[in-house]
């Protein structure tokens, strides 16, 4: 989403207002300046920097048995413990997290990317497609699972034409249920939510190759599967390692797919879903604590953390002189 | 689509467009080379596979819903014998929970049933006072940014990139234990409003890059007229971004009224029709059954869905592509 903002980063803008002007005439300016960031940049200490700030201390804290609060290292204890404890579902989160990130890397990228490229090219019906494609972002998630859901449920229609191709299904059990097959049902599911913000900013940004070059290449006898891969793929670059930052940003946080389609099969867990059901559990009066998720988020933030930015850096070194 | 042609050309009827625009399509088609249309054709039947499999679960969903339920679990396949389009009314009037609301507090009540029709109402007020406080708050804070250089404005935009891309995993129980348990501001839709006012978010990055292209001409020549700041924003700058704001306030409706975290954990007593789906979606008993709950799944997208198509177009212009355009 704030793919627009990096590459607008990489480009220079223009700089618009002028600098000569009177001492009065600048003090208007900063008057105007900072009557408008005043509100939004208190909001912002509010509600981001005290909560995220007080998340690393809480992940140091514990509720004793007469409900005072002490400082304490347990939470990260316990986390060391949980890992060696499969019944515990942690491994199973990591391990779930970083399948998640390959797959969507490999298949839901290159999937996205391809659709756009066949409205950009306007295949057939492009129009209609454009509108269907929206589907997934309007409907919101609840409906999507649940539209899901009941196709994978016993007697379903994708579980039935997955029984009759002979796929081995308990359909005892059902696959969302079934331990050996609920994570890859929330492969599947995200696989089939490919599209959304992603594609919107895919379509976005080859919109705004300049048809010369389109028509230049295809002069020099390019064809469509080579314009998209020698031409598009390189010009929307930076849009795609931003959205391959983001992606991974957003890792170790998703939790969507598994709260709404597996959320009681620890197999199928993941690291967001991990620490967020736990902080839901708290919110239910189900017991439980807010400071052993939050130790848990701040372990991963600071695994992340460094691999976002290192590879932020990386990819846009590459990205450089992609200008058009 | 059809009706605009129309009245561009009104001496032509439907069908004499229409035919003619087949025709163009036919030699558009026939100038592409034979490569071409078989990698086009390709792309075409992939296209229609994965559209058929988005549309497919809709219709099923849609057509199952006026079934009774014993017909639903006896054949989920097959049409509707008689269309139960009492499970609709009746899908209107499930009871989602007990709370006590403001209204409750004010009345002096301790609480009543919601049922589904109001969690749509709660849909609507919510949705439109989120999007509107972003909006209200991003507005502003992205011009000033894109248009006054003074001390702190790149590092605030940086400050606002880096936002978006710090993984913070943990930050929903410390959200929780600020905004529930020490402020005790959520279920209240007075006093959550500051939460809501965010200004460093995605629609911040949209009006960025929007003010950001217009020319400063404009606004210098409102100065020497000697107009202040804060008419220039309004009068001259903001009238000029318009049609990418109302692109946002669609586009951002549409994710508010599919949140349910939100609701599920800051505003529990004001159920949302995405929070009742989630409730209702492992409580056949209290749904009376899969197909009323799939009326349910049906009335709730039929505002966002209704939303969209009539400003697709608008989307489409402004937003994939003008709103993105430096």
């Amino acid at each position: 989403m704030t793919a627009i903002a990096l590459q607008e980063k990489q480009k220079t803008a223009p700089r618009s207002p002028k600098k000569k002007r009177g001492l009065s005439r600048r003090g208007h300016e900063i008057l105007f300046v900072c009557l408008v960031l005043f509100l939004p940049l208190l909001q912002f200490v509010l509600f981001w920097l005290v909560p995220n700030f007080d998340s690393i201390i809480m992940g140091f804290q514990k509720l004793d048995g007469e409900g005072n609060l002490y400082f304490t290292a347990q939470n990260f204890v316990d986390f060391w413990k949980n890992l060696q404890d499969i019944e515990s579902g942690l491994t199973y989160a990591i391990v779930n997290t970083l399948i998640f990130f390959v797959v969507t890397t490999l298949f839901n990228t290159p999937f996205v990317l391809f659709l756009s490229y066949g409205l950009y090219k306007k295949v057939p019906g492009y129009k209609i497609f454009r509108v269907i494609f929206y589907i997934p972002a309007i409907l919101g998630g609840t409906v999507t699972a649940n539209l899901f859901r009941y196709m994978v449920n016993t007697g379903g229609p994708l579980e039935t034409l997955l029984v009759k191709m002979g796929l081995p299904v308990n359909t005892q059990i059902g696959l969302l249920s079934d331990p050996k097959t609920a994570f890859l049902m929330v492969l599947l599911y995200s696989l089939w939510m490919a599209v959304g913000s992603n594609f919107i900013l895919f379509t976005g940004a080859m919109q705004r190759i300049p048809n010369e070059i389109m028509e230049a290449s295809e002069v020099d006898g390019a064809g469509f599967w080579r314009q998209f891969v020698q031409v598009v793929i390189p010009l929307i670059w930076p849009t795609i390692t931003t959205l391959f930052v983001f992606g991974l940003a957003g890792l170790f946080c998703s939790y969507g797919a598994v709260m709404l389609l597996t959320p009681r099969v620890k197999e199928a867990t993941m690291v967001g879903w991990y620490i967020n059901s736990l902080t839901i559990d708290t919110a239910n009066g189900g017991g439980g604590n807010l400071y052993y998720p939050a130790a848990v988020g701040l372990v991963f933030t600071l695994i992340g953390l460094p691999i976002v930015l290192l590879s932020k850096r990386f990819l846009e070194h590459f990205s450089k002189g992609v200008e058009y | 689509m059809a009706g605009q042609n129309l009245a561009l050309n009104h001496r032509q009827s439907f069908g004499e467009k229409l035919s003619f625009k087949a025709e163009m399509a036919r030699r558009h088609w026939a100038r592409r080379g034979k490569n071409e249309q078989i990698a086009l054709l390709i792309t075409f039947v992939i296209l229609l596979i994965y559209a058929l499999s988005l549309l497919y679960p809709l219709f099923w969903v849609a057509y199952n819903s006026l079934k009774t339920s014993r017909q639903f679990n006896n054949d989920q396949f097959g049409w509707p014998s008689s269309p139960q389009w009492s499970n609709y009314s009746a899908a209107w009037n499930i009871e989602v929970g007990y709370k006590k609301t403001i209204l409750d507090q004010i009345i002096g009540r301790s609480g009543h049933k919601v049922y589904l029709w109001e969690t749509f109402i709660n849909s609507v007020w919510m949705t439109l006072l989120r999007v509107s406080l972003e909006l209200l708050f991003a507005a502003p804070t992205a011009y000033v940014i894109a248009k006054y250089h003074f001390k702190g404005s790149s590092f605030i935009y940086s400050l606002a990139v880096f936002i978006q891309i710090i993984p913070l995993v943990g930050s929903l129980p410390a959200n929780y234990q600020w905004i529930v348990g020490t402020l005790g501001i959520a279920d209240n839709p007075f006093t959550i409003i500051p939460v809501w006012c965010v200004s460093f978010g995605f629609s911040f990055f949209i009006l960025y890059s929007a003010f950001k292209s217009l020319p400063w001409a404009y606004a210098e020549s409102g100065l020497i007229e000697g107009a202040n700041h804060l008419q220039i924003f309004l009068k001259i700058m903001l009238p000029q971004v318009l049609p990418v704001l109302s692109a946002l306030f669609v586009v951002n409706s549409i994710a508010v009224w599919g949140d349910y975290m939100t609701p599920y954990l800051f505003m529990k007593d004001y159920p949302t029709m995405s929070l009742a789906i989630y409730s209702l979606q492992e409580d056949s008993e209290r749904t009376g059954g899969v197909p009323m709950f799939f009326s349910v799944i049906v009335l709730s997208i039929i505002p966002t869905l209704t939303v969209f198509l009539l400003s697709q177009k608008t989307i489409m212009s402004n937003y994939a592509a003008g709103g993105l355009k430096e």
